[in-house]
């Protein structure tokens, strides 16, 4: 069968060679000398760029293949990374903070009514299978923003009373917004917040949960020896 | 054989003249709020002198409220008809100072609480750590609310945040002892018993008296001007020395020690045995030599919260009874109470095993003069 | 010769007194005063042995009725004789115990007593 023959009846059965290929003919024929077959066959596949390497490789002398040129590589990972900003910058960028005009209280007001379902949902007081045990470890773990929280007990006086909707809360402190619509940082250490739900009223030690809020999800707590603060 | 700690003690001796431009009688007088007791001990006397009586305390009375609450003495109305209307002196009771809290009204118009470490983490007022505490320690807090302040007011918020502190926060209670002088003599002391007489038990309370006559005893001679002439010769480093110096070196003393006389009071008031030998076995005390005989002698004592305004007249009554009378000397002692927050004006007064403050004045014919003798605790601060 | 002198003497008290109660299982009982300094000297010889029981205390005052008593010690033995009448636990086969009301440097101090005096107030 001639080669022409093919070519017409595989019409869809096969592609036709590759152009390269039909060039150089060495390529398609059984070779005979291997080495001219390995420096055909390579100047065909490897990048064009490469091409002063050629020779090194068919002369069979060792060489690295990788950490071509590798600076370039990680330099564009790093710039992958870089989209999300660190606590650092956020800080600096002031995105923590709650700007003026929108800490007033009517803001959080449904914050707190979502929370107040979220805690209802989570700790299924109406359920008479829930035991003050059960209660407790929920508790522990559960989110504490959009709580109405005062403090009861301080070992610095002018804390005590303060009362607001929490709309932060950091490993150190409570940011909570007061009636009067003003936004008030009470730090948890040597300090007893309460708050209510329905009417379960909760005491919280603040030098107990001195974690941030994520960490406090699935944390092993350590019992402390005093409550005093 | 162990050697033990034994509690500090504090004595102040004084000695002036009434008449001496620079004299603090008045100020040690009336800067001692809290009076408990009076007691007035007089030589060769048969019996209590007119003049004395009448100014004595006897008819004054005070009220005893019980369970009252401290946001009542608070209130806008309170204060402005009787802390500002007068001298209105009020001093919780039963409540010890080192363990419970105690609350006391000045005559100044200040509100004194003296708090421990709960209620006061608790109770939402800026106070200062007690000065007898060590640092970082603290158990005790003292708080003071002026109350005659001009932003002590209703509508201000100092005035609504001590209220909220009194009545949301923490019910303080307490059993209240109340003595008020007033500026306006049309009013009396019944408007503060009407005033809550419908809402908390209210009693009016007269002075006890106490008194007791001494038949032939032996009495300690004093010379006015030798104060402590044995303690000085001794250790003149330790004490600090004022004025004119004493003629100490006369090797033939003819006076006894103002320390000795303190004690011999001390022994009179308490009814002891003054006839020790030095050889007894169960009573080695005796009077102080030298001493001289009288046939008769009066110790009369009242009880009870005595204004510093009434002890003032009795001074002054004493005085001119002395100056005119063949009496060698005379002596006054006034016992302030143990669970005072403050003894002499606002200095702060605790209790470490005892909680004294009292001051007995000691009042010779010749020239006017006197003796002071103050006797403080370890948790006091010298006047 | 007229003119104004202070002195403050602020170290160890030189004496305390204490005023303590004897109190017996038998409400019968009743001593004088030389059997309760005999069973003072006692206490303190239960506690601190010889050297105890020849502290130097002084009994100002004895009721019989009461069996009150003022005591006075010096300042150095304060502690001592505190501690040794607070463990004194029986006396002559009899089960007894000491309280102490008050204790203070200053006598004068112990005539009156503000902590006990008002808990009787008429009501």
């Amino acid at each position: 069968m001639s080669q022409k023959d093919v070519e017409k009846e595989s019409f869809t059965l096969y592609d036709p060679l590759p152009r390269k290929l039909k060039k150089d003919k060495t390529l398609v024929q059984v070779p005979k000398d291997p080495k001219q077959f390995v420096t055909s066959f390579l100047r065909a596949a490897a990048p064009r760029k490469r091409g002063e390497q050629l020779e090194k490789l068919s002369s069979r002398k060792e060489m690295v293949m990788d950490a071509v040129k590798p600076k370039r590589r990680t330099e564009r990972r790093r710039g992958r990374k870089k989209k999300a900003l660190s606590n650092k910058q956020k800080k600096e960028l002031n995105m923590n903070n709650i700007p003026k005009e929108l800490q007033k209280y009517e803001m959080y007001e449904p914050l707190h009514q979502l929370w107040l379902d979220y805690m209802r949902d989570s700790l299924q007081l109406k359920n008479p299978t829930v035991t003050a045990e059960n209660l407790h470890i929920k508790l522990l773990r559960c989110d504490l923003h959009g709580s109405i929280m005062t403090v009861t007990k301080s070992k610095c006086p002018s804390y005590i009373g303060q009362c607001g909707i929490v709309v932060q809360e950091s490993r150190n402190a409570f940011k909570m917004i007061t009636k009067a619509d003003v936004m008030k940082t009470i730090p948890k250490a040597s300090t007893i917040f309460t708050m209510s739900i329905d009417n379960l009223v909760v005491n919280i030690y603040g030098n107990h949960l001195r974690f941030r809020a994520g960490d406090r999800a699935n944390r092993k707590f350590k019992v402390k020896p005093t409550i005093d603060l | 054989m162990v050697e033990f700690l034994s509690p500090k003690s504090k004595t102040i001796f004084e000695s002036s003249a009434f008449i001496h431009k620079n004299s603090r009688h008045t100020s040690c007088v009336s800067d001692h709020y809290f009076n408990h007791a009076v007691e007035v001990f007089l030589p060769c006397c048969d019996s209590l002198p007119d003049a004395v009586q009448v100014s004595s305390p006897q008819r004054q009375e005070y009220y005893a409220v019980k369970r009252l609450p401290l946001a009542e003495l608070t209130n806008a109305e309170f204060v402005s008809r009787f802390v500002k209307a007068g001298r209105l002196y009020v001093l919780s009771i039963g409540q010890h100072i080192d363990t419970h809290n105690v609350a006391a009204i000045l005559p100044t118009g200040r509100l004194i609480l003296s708090v421990n470490k709960d209620t006061y983490q608790e109770l939402g007022l800026e106070g200062k750590p007690s000065q007898f505490e060590k640092p970082r320690k603290v158990t005790k807090y003292s708080v003071e609310v002026n109350l005659v302040a001009e932003s002590f007011c209703k509508g201000k918020k100092n005035y609504e945040r001590v209220q909220w502190c009194f009545k949301d926060r923490l019910d303080l209670t307490f059993d209240f002892l109340l003595a008020w002088q007033p500026n306006d003599p049309s009013q009396s002391l019944d408007d503060l018993g009407s005033f809550w007489s419908s809402k908390y038990e209210c009693l009016r309370v007269e002075q006890r008296q106490h008194s007791f006559q001494m038949r032939n005893q032996s009495i300690p001679v004093i010379d006015s001007s030798l104060l402590l002439h044995r303690q000085h010769k001794s250790n003149q480093d330790a004490s600090r020395m004022n004025g004119s110096s004493q003629g100490c070196e006369e090797t033939q003393v003819r006076s006894c020690d103002a320390a000795e006389v303190y004690e011999w009071l001390g022994a009179v008031a308490c009814q002891c045995d003054c006839s020790g030998a030095s050889d007894s076995f169960v009573n080695t005390y005796r009077c102080p030599e030298p001493s001289q005989q009288v046939s008769s002698s009066v110790c009369h004592r009242w009880t009870g919260l005595i204004t510093s305004e009434r002890i003032l007249h009795m001074l002054d009554a004493l005085r001119s009874k002395v100056e005119c009378s063949r009496m060698p000397w005379a002596a006054l002692t006034v016992h302030g109470f143990t669970d005072s927050p403050v003894s002499w004006g606002s200095r702060e007064h605790g209790f470490s095993k005892y909680g004294n403050n009292l001051y007995t004045f000691v009042i010779f014919p010749k020239e006017q003069r006197y003796w002071l003798i103050m006797g403080i605790g370890d948790h006091d601060v010298c006047p | 010769m007229s003119g104004f002198q202070r002195v403050v003497s602020k170290d160890t008290a030189e004496k305390f007194y204490l005023k303590v109660a004897l109190e017996f299982e038998n409400p019968d009982t009743r001593i004088d005063s030389v059997q309760f300094r005999a069973l003072v000297s006692k206490a303190l010889h239960q506690l601190y042995g010889e050297t105890g029981a020849s502290i130097p205390v002084d009994i100002l005052r004895f009721q019989d009725d009461t069996m009150e008593a003022i005591l006075r010690v010096s300042g150095r033995s304060l502690v001592k004789v505190w501690s040794a009448l607070t463990l004194l636990g029986e006396y002559a086969q009899e089960e007894c115990a000491i309280r102490v009301t008050q204790v203070s440097p200053h006598l004068l101090a112990l005539a009156v007593d503000s902590r006990h005096f008002f808990q009787n107030l008429p009501s």
